[in-house]
């Protein structure tokens, strides 16, 4: 880029090149293709662009790997809470006593329960009803990822009964139905083990 | 189960941090962690800050999970919440290295990571190595926008509101700094 | 009113280190418990001085039950705990209180428990 000012001769600015380069948006498209200033205004900034995309590869090789040391430092110093959510009520023995799981707990049980079947995993998983009120209809909805190859419907209705039998084991709750949403096909390969 | 989640996608990643899933958090960790640490090593020019910011954006993103409306876009997010986490570092070094700086669009209190200064120009030797050494001429407030264009991909909205700017200054600073960086490297093409 | 191993002091926590791993102990000896957490999540905990009495100084080794009253009312016994997945949770639940309630005989107890985590292991 040869000019010494914002303003090229054909009267386009610098700044309305890089808003194109961009957006793609500018006042005037056709004079792009034959004003000899406009496009070594932009050769000069596409240039810049790559320059910029290696500089950021290498910069990210620079950082490391997600799985090193400085990772493993920065999680553990998180200490990241459990989320308890809402109180689930369980029937106690005793009046004096108040017995409880949170909502937390059961969600980890039905993600637990759901990446132990072979094929699934589970993602974003809700109690819908007041889970608060023992004998309250619940609906148990569970956003589901499958791995590309195996069978869809097996696993459901598979996964299906062990959640109702884990729930029906660990909660108290009347589930109503369970509602398995299948959000995600992962086409990467499984796990080697 | 840990190399399941690690090729699990962003979303279904996201909705299980969001359900108080520490383990899916810590793949989405893995997965951006050195991204964030790029940005933010090239934002706040030290490696030791950048840490502390990667550490700073994670706390508040297992804290503000559940407000995250698009969970395929954790990472856009996450690169977000790095850039205003560095700039709020580079902030609070301004406010402690000096009372005599230009408060607004002044230099950089350093250069960034262990950069040479324009001094050193004769040894560049490859378009990244030029680039490495005009971005540290840039101002500091050129350079913000630059980086968090080019390497988080944020948008002019985006990164408005992350300088707390317009973003019709976004743009005019982002095209000032396009403009310097391209004269500083033109004996590299 | 008294605990095992010492006296109550009036309203406030009024075990030692050595009761307080006792009712720990009770507590992880029911079958299919596998943890006991720290019997408040940590940002609804007091601070250190005023639980460090539960554990005989350890200032952050909160991770027992929690006793605390018996001037008035019932002795409250606080319980954070994890559950293996093949136990059954609300069973595990109930002998806890009890096996509380059984250690602390024969105060009258007034027994919460939490089930945070359900897990393998």
């Amino acid at each position: 880029m040869s000019t010494s000012h914002d303003t090229l001769g054909c009267g386009h600015t610098l700044e309305e090149l890089s808003l194109y380069l961009d957006t793609g948006d500018f006042p005037d498209p056709g004079h792009l293709d034959s004003c000899p200033e406009c496009r070594n205004g932009l050769d000069s900034l596409r240039r810049l662009s790559t320059a910029g995309s290696e500089l950021f590869s290498s910069d990210l090789a620079d950082a490391g790997s997600g799985s090193d040391d400085w990772m493993k430092n920065i999680l553990a110093n998180l200490k990241l809470e459990l989320r308890p959510g809402r109180t689930i009520p369980l029937r106690s023995e005793d009046p004096l006593d108040r017995l409880t799981e949170t909502e937390g707990s059961v969600l980890a049980l039905v993600r637990s329960v759901t990446d132990s079947t072979p094929g699934a995993v589970a993602g974003k998983v809700r109690l819908e009803g007041d889970v608060t009120v023992p004998g309250e209809a619940i609906t148990v909805n569970l956003d589901l990822a499958v791995v590309f190859g195996h069978p869809l419907l097996g696993s459901a209705t598979a996964l299906r009964r062990d959640l109702g039998e884990a729930l029906a084991r660990h909660t108290e709750l009347n589930i109503a139905a369970i509602d398995i949403t299948i959000t995600d096909v992962i086409d990467a390969p499984r796990e080697e083990s | 189960m840990r190399d399941q989640l690690d090729l699990v996608p962003d979303a279904i990643l996201a909705g299980r941090a969001a359900d108080g899933d520490t383990a899916a958090f810590e793949a989405l960790a893995r997965r951006y962690g050195p991204h964030m640490r790029a940005c933010a090593r090239r934002l706040t020019g030290s490696h030791a800050d950048a840490d502390d910011v990667v550490q700073e954006a994670l706390v508040q993103a297992w804290k503000q999970l559940d407000s995250l409306r698009e969970p395929a876009a954790v990472k856009g997010w996450l690169l977000r919440l790095t850039g205003s986490r560095s700039i709020d570092c580079l902030r609070r070094r301004r406010n402690h290295a000096t009372l005599s700086a230009d408060d607004d669009g002044g230099q950089a209190v350093e250069p960034p990571a262990g950069e040479p200064g324009p001094e050193s120009s004769a040894m560049a030797t490859s378009g990244t190595e030029a680039l490495k050494l005009a971005l540290a001429r840039l101002p500091e407030e050129q350079r913000r926008c630059w980086v968090l264009k080019e390497f988080n991909g944020q948008t002019y909205e985006q990164i408005a509101q992350t300088l707390n700017i317009s973003p019709a200054s976004v743009r005019g600073r982002l095209a000032r700094a396009r403009v310097a960086l391209v004269r500083d490297m033109e004996g590299w093409r | 009113m008294t605990v095992p191993a010492q006296p109550a002091h009036g309203r406030e926590d009024t075990t030692d280190s050595t009761a307080a791993d006792a009712l720990r102990a009770v507590v992880l000896g029911v079958d299919g418990v596998t943890a006991v957490f720290p019997s408040r999540p940590l940002w609804q905990r007091l601070p250190a001085g005023a639980l460090s009495l539960l554990q005989g100084g350890a200032a952050d080794a909160e991770d027992g039950p929690l006793v605390e009253g018996g001037g008035t009312g019932p002795l409250q016994v606080t319980v954070r705990l994890g559950v293996s997945d093949s136990a059954r949770t609300p069973d595990v639940v109930r002998a806890v209180a009890s096996a509380v309630r059984g250690h602390l005989a024969p105060a009258e107890v007034s027994v919460s428990v939490t089930v945070a985590r359900i897990s393998a292991k």
